[in-house]
């Protein structure tokens, strides 16, 4: 069942395009990774899907009605946490939570998050520190257990320990079918939550893949040590980058199958082999690489 | 709707206190003056009356302004000090409604709240509304004890029908403030152009009563149809002045409403 459907969805600010033609879907009880970095779009997109600013064009259905439409209906199965939480300074935790109580009823596992999360909702807004305020804009997301929970960076600027207290409670929810959108820059955080990933470039959608997919196209960095001399031309071929040469030792980058590469390997005796798979960031710079040579090949034609 | 009402009521309660409570505080000294004022009567007319009939129609002086309370109000307290809080409470209200919450990011926790736009803008009026009435209640409506304690006579009926008037101009103020916090996201800015087009209002009601070829300005200004003597000393308001304040709140809050309901609220 798709909770999230985004068609041909366009958002300009004058004459700023900061979304263009973005499409995409989420499925119910995935994590769905938007990610992109600062200034591509991300922000934009979710604070159209929230009904914060309005569409230039295009349409935007959550559990299958328009988001823009019955904005105010399906806030009530909808959780969000914005990357930088605002608050009213003046007010306590407690005071956040009574209204949010007041308008939307009694939430159910309140002292639970607050416990979990160990918070404490006496302080007031302007005491918190920013991993406090987090913490308090993520009970505030979830304390009506959302069936969508629609994120912005959650965990920008906390620290690991955070980190992996908000991972270990999203994957909780994914558990008992909670979707997930989140928007991110951090690659490992959208590497260990996500299903799926959009990757979003000047307000373009450039990429779509499951995880598994995108593991699939994974680099690796072998290091080889050989006992003898080697032959550098040997390595030079398709979905091989050599990166370093020393005497005995060859420092090679691959896209995708390993296989020839390990062929060419066994005419030579090696003293020691190291296979690194790169990290999710390697391969999302690789389709920005990807993305930025496509438009450099239109310019020059 | 209430939730946000009541929310909005206590974080604002402490202006709203000190408004109130300076408004009292000015009420107290005039009615604690009035009896010497009023001793001075003789002198006092001579004195009006060699003013110019300009700066005495101006400054909504009148020959009985020192010679009863509600005339010596008029002048002192509510042609110039009570406006001028009215206006600051009003602007402050309104700046913060909706551009002060963007502003500050807050607008974010309501809108993603099951509640409509309609709903919340509704319930950011009102509760900026029922202060305003309050204020004006408390600082109007005092004088009757005052009056008491001083043994000074006044006519309550007078009192009301300012009351009435001054409602209607601080509404006025607060429906601009309002249709230009529903535009602008910064709080500044609606505080600036609401105060500049209220400076300009109160000019064109100088301008027309110094100069009778320019006296049409004055229908521009809502300092010509807030006229607390004339609702304090003879309990007259003019038609017009209902007409113009009525239209301005009807325009402003119609307008603000259409306009945040379509606008980008971050």
């Amino acid at each position: 069942m798709t909770v999230i459907e985004v068609k041909n969805l366009s958002k300009s600010f004058g004459k700023v395009r900061a979304v263009e033609d973005l499409n995409f879907s989420v499925e119910k009880g995935e994590i769905f990774g938007f990610l992109g970095p600062n200034g591509a779009g991300k922000t934009t997109t979710i604070r159209c899907i929230m009904d914060f600013v309005k569409p230039t064009s295009g349409e935007i259905k959550l559990l299958d009605r328009n988001a823009n439409i019955n904005s105010h209906c399906l806030k009530n199965k909808i959780g969000y946490l914005p990357g930088n939480v605002k608050l009213y300074e003046s007010w306590s935790g407690s005071d956040h939570f009574s209204l949010l109580e007041a308008i939307s009823g009694k939430s159910n596992n309140l002292s639970m998050l607050v416990e979990k999360l160990d918070f404490n909702p006496g302080m007031k807004a302007y005491q918190l520190s920013s991993g406090n305020r987090q913490k308090l804009g993520l009970i505030m997301a979830l304390m009506h257990e959302p069936e969508i929970l629609i994120m912005d960076e959650p965990t920008v600027g906390l620290d690991p320990l955070l980190q992996n207290t908000i991972y270990d409670i999203l994957e909780d929810l994914r558990s008992k079918g909670t979707s997930i959108f989140m928007s991110s820059h951090n690659l490992p955080e959208v590497e260990r939550l996500c299903n799926r990933v959009g990757i979003i470039k000047d307000g373009k959608m450039i990429a779509q893949e499951s995880i598994d997919n995108l593991r699939s196209k994974r680099i690796h960095r072998i290091t080889i040590n050989f006992n003898d001399k080697f032959a550098i031309q040997d390595f030079v071929f398709d979905s091989v980058e050599v990166v370093e040469t020393f005497p005995d030792r060859i420092v090679l980058s691959t896209k995708g199958d390993i296989n020839p590469l390990i062929k060419k390997l066994s005419n030579y005796e090696i003293q020691d082999i190291s296979i690194e798979h790169a990290s999710l960031e390697e391969v999302f710079l690789e389709f920005y690489a990807k993305d930025k040579t496509q438009k450099e090949d239109k310019c020059g034609q | 709707m209430w939730s946000i009402i009541k929310r909005n009521f206590r974080d604002r309660r402490g202006s709203l206190l000190i408004y109130s409570a300076f408004s009292v505080a000015l009420l107290w000294m005039y009615i604690a003056l009035y009896p010497s004022f009023s001793n001075q009567t003789g002198s006092l007319e001579q004195l009006i009356a060699s003013y110019p009939e300009g700066f005495l129609k101006a400054f909504n002086f009148d020959i009985k302004s020192f010679t009863t309370v509600e005339g010596f109000l008029a002048t002192e307290q509510f042609s110039f000090v009570w406006p001028l809080l009215v206006i600051l409470l009003s602007l402050s209200f309104s700046g913060s409604a909706f551009s002060g919450e963007i502003e500050d990011g807050t607008m974010q926790i309501l809108l993603s709240q099951p509640i409509s736009r309609l709903k919340l803008f509704f319930s950011k009026y009102l509760s900026g509304l029922l202060m305003i009435i309050l204020f004006t209640f408390i600082s109007i409506y005092t004088v009757i004890p005052l009056n008491m304690i001083y043994d000074i006579p006044y006519k309550s009926d007078n009192f009301f029908t300012l009351m009435i008037l001054a409602l209607l101009f601080a509404w006025s103020i607060y429906s601009i403030g309002i249709f230009f916090s529903s535009i602008f996201s910064k709080k500044g800015k609606v505080l600036f152009v609401t105060g500049m087009i209220l400076v300009v209002m109160y000019v064109l009601n100088i301008i027309s009563s110094i100069k009778d070829s320019l006296s049409d300005l004055k229908y521009f200004s809502f300092f010509y149809y807030f006229n607390p003597a004339k609702a304090l000393v003879y309990n007259q308001v003019d038609y017009w002045s209902y007409l113009a304040f009525g239209i301005v709140i009807i325009f402003c809050s119609v307008a603000g409403l259409i306009y945040f309901n379509k606008r980008d609220a971050i």
